[in-house]
C-alpha cells in the first residue's frame, strides 16, 4: 500500500509542509495556572510520600511479627523439647549459651532482613 | 536521559519527595500543552496535568530508563487524557464513506495553507477525531516528536514506527474528509 511505504523522511517533509496543522499549537499554561499546578502537585506528592512511609512502617512491623511468630513456631515444633531441656541444663550448670542457639538467632535475623527487603521490593517497588 | 535526572529519581525514591519539583519545573508546561492539544477544556487539561505528575511520582520505581524521562511522562499524560475522553463517551461523528479516495493533491494544498478561516475549521475538525487519533496528530505536529517516540508513547513500543507512519498518512486524509464534511 502506498501509505505504508511512506518513509520517515517523507513524513518529516509533510510536517514542514502542513503549516495549517502546526499552527493551532502551543497552548502552554498561564503563569498563574502553572504555579497552581506546581503547588497542587507538590502537595499531593507530599501526601503520597507520607502514605508511602506509613505503609513502609507497617510492612516493617509485619515482617518482624511474621519472622518472630514463624521462628517461634518452628522452634516449638522441631526442637521445643530439646531447647527446654538444654536451657534447663544450662541454668543448672551455669554454663554459656550453646552456639546452636546463637545460630538460631542469627538465622532469624537474616530471615527478617530478607523478608523486609522482599516485601519492600514487591509492594513498594523499591 | 540526563545523568542528573537519574540522580534525582534515585533521591526521590529514597524519600526526598521535594526533589520531584525539578520534573514539574522542567516538563510542567510541555505536559500541559500536550494535554491541552488532546482535551478541549483548559480546566480538564490542568487537572490531567496534575494527575500525570502524581501518577509519575507513584510509579517512579517502575521507570527503567529505556526511554527518555520526558517520553515516559508523555506516555502517562496521553494515556490519562485518552482514558478521560473515553470515559465521557463517544464524541466523534461518523465520517462519510469514500474519504480514503480523496485526492492527495487536494489534501496537500489544504494543509499547506494557514489562513485564519482554514485554521478555525481545522480546530473544529480536530475535535471530531477520536482521542487516540488526536493524540497522534498532537504529538507529530505540535510536539514535533519522532515516529519512534510517538510509537512508544501511544503504542508502548518504539519499534512500531511503520504503524505510526501509516496511521499519520491515513489521519491527514481523514482530517481533510471531516473538513469537507463540515464545509458541505
Amino acid at each position: 500500500m502506498k501509505d505504508k511505504s511512506m518513509t520517515e523522511e517523507r513524513l518529516m517533509q509533510l510536517r514542514q509542509h502542513d503549516v495549517a496543522l502546526r499552527k493551532p499549537a502551543r497552548r502552554g499554561p498561564s503563569p498563574f495556572v502553572a504555579s497552581r499546578i506546581r503547588q497542587n502537585v507538590m502537595q499531593r506528592v507530599q501526601q503520597e510520600q507520607a502514605k508511602r512511609e506509613r505503609r513502609e512502617e507497617i510492612l516493617t512491623w509485619l515482617a518482624i511479627a511474621a519472622v518472630v511468630i514463624g521462628g517461634l513456631v518452628t522452634l516449638g515444633v522441631f526442637c521445643g523439647q530439646q531447647l527446654l531441656d538444654s536451657l534447663k541444663e544450662i541454668s543448672a550448670r551455669q554454663e554459656y549459651v550453646p552456639l546452636s542457639i546463637w545460630l538460631n538467632v542469627m538465622v532469624l535475623g537474616v530471615a527478617f532482613l530478607a523478608l523486609d527487603r522482599f516485601l519492600r521490593r514487591r509492594i513498594l517497588g523499591k | 536521559m540526563q545523568p542528573r535526572e537519574q540522580d534525582i529519581i534515585t533521591r526521590v525514591l529514597n524519600g526526598r519527595a521535594s526533589e520531584f519539583a525539578y520534573f514539574l519545573d522542567a516538563y510542567g508546561d510541555r505536559v500541559f500543552a500536550l494535554i491541552a492539544g488532546i482535551v478541549p477544556s483548559e480546566q480538564d487539561a490542568e487537572e490531567l496535568t496534575q494527575d500525570t505528575f502524581v501518577r509519575a511520582f507513584q510509579r517512579l520505581g517502575s521507570f527503567k530508563g529505556d526511554a527518555k524521562f520526558s517520553t515516559w511522562l508523555y506516555r502517562i499524560a496521553c494515556n490519562l487524557a485518552v482514558s478521560f475522553l473515553r470515559s465521557r463517551g463517544p464524541q466523534t461523528d461518523v465520517l462519510q464513506e469514500g474519504w480514503m479516495n480523496l485526492d492527495d493533491d487536494d489534501v496537500d494544498a489544504f494543509f499547506g495553507d494557514d489562513s485564519d478561516p482554514r485554521l478555525a475549521l481545522l480546530d473544529t475538525a480536530l475535535l471530531r477525531l477520536p482521542p487516540e487519533e488526536r493524540t497522534v496528530i498532537t504529538l507529530f505536529y505540535f510536539e514535533e516528536k519522532s515516529l519512534a517516540e510517538i510509537a512508544y508513547i501511544t503504542l508502548g513500543d518504539a519499534t512500531k514506527v511503520s504503524t505510526v507512519s501509516s496511521q499519520l498518512c491515513r489521519l491527514r486524509k481523514k482530517l481533510y474528509g471531516i473538513i469537507k464534511q463540515l464545509e458541505g
